[in-house]
């Protein structure tokens, strides 16, 4: 054990792997994904194709997750929409990440006046409470799922920032900084090949958590309007679309759109949890 | 007039609403004009609404306070418990049923758990009232005084409306507690499981202090500071929640307002409702940040 790398690729594979709740987030990423790429073609019924001879229909064999309201098949709205919700929250993070780890990054390193400037503004980002900011953003630029997408990606930014300028503060004292001060590297030269990689982790954990919160936020902008339109079989808009008919007793509606995300959500936590205690040697030995 | 359609859209009236509503100056004027009124606490006039932003705002706010607030009580009377228990029984069924919970908590969308208690308490088990707004329509609003129900009816002694309105609560309340819930959980057993491992902890115990007492009297307390101080941060997830809490049980309070705003394209009643919830979390965070210093004396303000 004493003569293993700890820090090989490999091995933390192998520990991820024997992760069995992290095992469990990676399956349902796999299904998710083959749902994102293949959803459509995967079921039997078109998801916009409008049958009112069977609407409304419990789930049964012919339908196993039932119909809606204009006949529609739910399961094959919901693997056609896996596609739309999956996608605007990765989007969001990917807005959150590309401007947010920058900004902390440097405002960690640089310090003093740089890193009063941004972190006052990443401070008036934080005085929303969370999803307030993304209406606020949504409303302005008009409601879409594109723009829902944005819009948390925004509201995203002084998460991520917070983290790195965090990560920034660490490496900064480290011996090796140091001495590529001292070899003569320029500032960027450092904040690109030593203090990048040695945040790259938190960054990773957090981008894949929020991923699954990004699920969440998606479907909450949908569900009062300020994100898919319909037809679009998005998750969180097709419970609202449900909403009507769950104190009839029609369940099937709101029911699986939910699961879904449930599912979706689960999963992404699940794996960054993973990836975190694999890297984080203080985790690992509890 | 958009919304009303083309039958009263005739240019007349278009260019007097143009008028009435500002929109004849150019956007910087209108921008100053809104910010010279914002000042003054003037937040404009609701065209769906046919009242002023502030005095709406200000309606309907008990509504949301009351929800919030009662979710918040619950959500603390469960979770500190539950955090104590999954801490101390660490990765034992205990924790891992408390566990299954918390993250079941945490991936699921706010809104959908409430259509879900809506379809199995009030539907299926018929316990529940039906999900529209805050009281039942054959009880009499009691007269305003703080505009709580929960205080306002039993200020004018009607026992019946009282229980109308709790009644009411409990759904939404639930919903909205849930997903908070899971937050502090996991947060205190994280704080308890590092507390149980500091000296003073095996101190206690070598001098044969009993599990339970070291446990809540050495380890919960200390443990409890971080928990204490993300309150902030959950109450502004509350107000949060609330919105999508509120749609659900079509509750009528300022979250349910600015999604009718949405839906009538009036941004001034949006724009308000923002106005206003930022102003509140900022007053909350200012709260918790001088409660720090009252909490734990060792934390020094600067």
């Amino acid at each position: 054990m004493a003569q293993r790398n700890t820090d090989s690729l490999g091995y933390k594979f192998q520990l991820f792997m024997k992760n069995k709740l992290a095992l469990v987030g990676l399956l349902i990423l796999v299904l998710i994904s083959i749902l994102v790429f293949f959803g459509p073609s995967l079921s039997s019924y078109d998801a916009f194709s409008v049958d009112f001879s069977v609407k409304l229909r419990a789930p049964s064999s012919t339908h196993l997750f039932g119909t809606d309201n204009y006949g529609r098949d739910l399961m094959s709205r919901i693997f056609s929409g896996a596609r739309y919700t999956l996608l605007a929250a990765v989007v969001s993070v990917v807005i959150g990440l590309t401007f947010g780890a920058p900004l902390g990054l440097i405002s960690g390193y640089f310090g003093r006046k740089v890193d009063l400037i941004i972190m006052r503004i990443v401070d008036i980002l934080l005085a929303f409470p969370p999803l307030i900011l993304a209406m606020a953003i949504v409303s302005g630029l008009g409601p879409s799922l594109v723009n829902a997408a944005v819009a948390i990606g925004i509201s995203y930014i002084p998460i991520f920032a917070r983290m790195a300028r965090s990560r920034a503060i660490h490496v900064k004292r480290m011996d090796y900084v140091e001495s590529a001060i001292a070899l003569g590297s320029s500032r960027v030269r450092i904040i690109l090949t030593d203090v990048l990689p040695n945040s790259m982790t938190p960054l990773i954990v957090q981008a894949t958590v929020y991923t699954g919160y990004g699920i969440l936020w998606v479907a909450s902008l949908s569900f009062i309007g300020l994100g898919a339109k319909l037809p679009i079989p998005e998750w969180g808009l097709m419970i609202a679309e449900g909403r009507k008919y769950i104190i009839s007793g029609e369940w099937w509606l709101t029911v699986f759109p939910g699961l879904f995300i449930m599912l979706g959500v689960t999963g992404f936590t699940l794996i960054g949890d993973g990836i975190r205690e694999v890297t984080n040697p203080k985790l690992r030995l509890k | 007039m958009m919304i009303l359609g083309p039958a009263h859209a005739s240019p007349e009236n278009i260019a007097t609403m143009r008028e009435l509503m500002g929109l004849d100056h150019s956007i910087p004027v209108q921008f100053i004009h809104y910010m010279g009124q914002l000042l003054k606490g003037d937040l404009g006039y609701s065209y769906h609404a046919g009242s002023p932003v502030s005095q709406e705002l200000l309606r309907r706010f008990p509504a949301t306070f009351e929800l919030t607030t009662f979710a918040f009580v619950l959500m603390v009377l469960c979770s500190l418990p539950l955090g104590v228990v999954s801490g101390y029984y660490r990765n034992k069924t205990p924790d891992n049923v408390i566990s299954v919970f918390t993250v079941m908590g945490l991936s699921m969308p706010t809104f959908w758990f409430g259509l879900l208690l809506i379809y199995i308490f009030f539907y299926k088990l018929g316990l529940a009232p039906p999900p529209m707004g805050r009281l039942s329509p054959d009880v009499a609003f009691p007269p305003r005084v703080t505009g709580l129900l929960l205080v306002d009816t039993l200020l004018n002694g009607d026992l019946k409306a009282f229980l109308s309105a709790f009644h009411q609560l409990i759904l939404p309340g639930v919903t909205l507690a849930f997903f908070n819930l899971a937050i502090i959980v996991r947060t205190l057993k994280a704080d308890l499981i590092e507390t149980l491992e500091e000296d003073y902890i095996r101190t206690a115990r070598a001098m044969g202090i009993g599990v339970k007492k070291v446990l809540l009297r050495h380890a919960f307390r200390n443990a409890l500071l971080p928990t204490v101080t993300m309150i902030g941060a959950i109450y502004g997830s509350l107000l949060g929640g609330a919105v999508l809490t509120e749609v659900v049980f079509s509750w009528p309070g300022v979250g349910m307002y600015a999604v009718q705003s949405i839906r009538y394209l009036d941004y001034a009643g949006l724009q308000g409702f923002i106005i206003f919830y930022v102003i509140i979390f900022a007053l909350i965070t200012l709260l918790v940040d001088i409660s720090y210093r009252w909490i734990d004396p060792r934390v020094q303000l600067d």
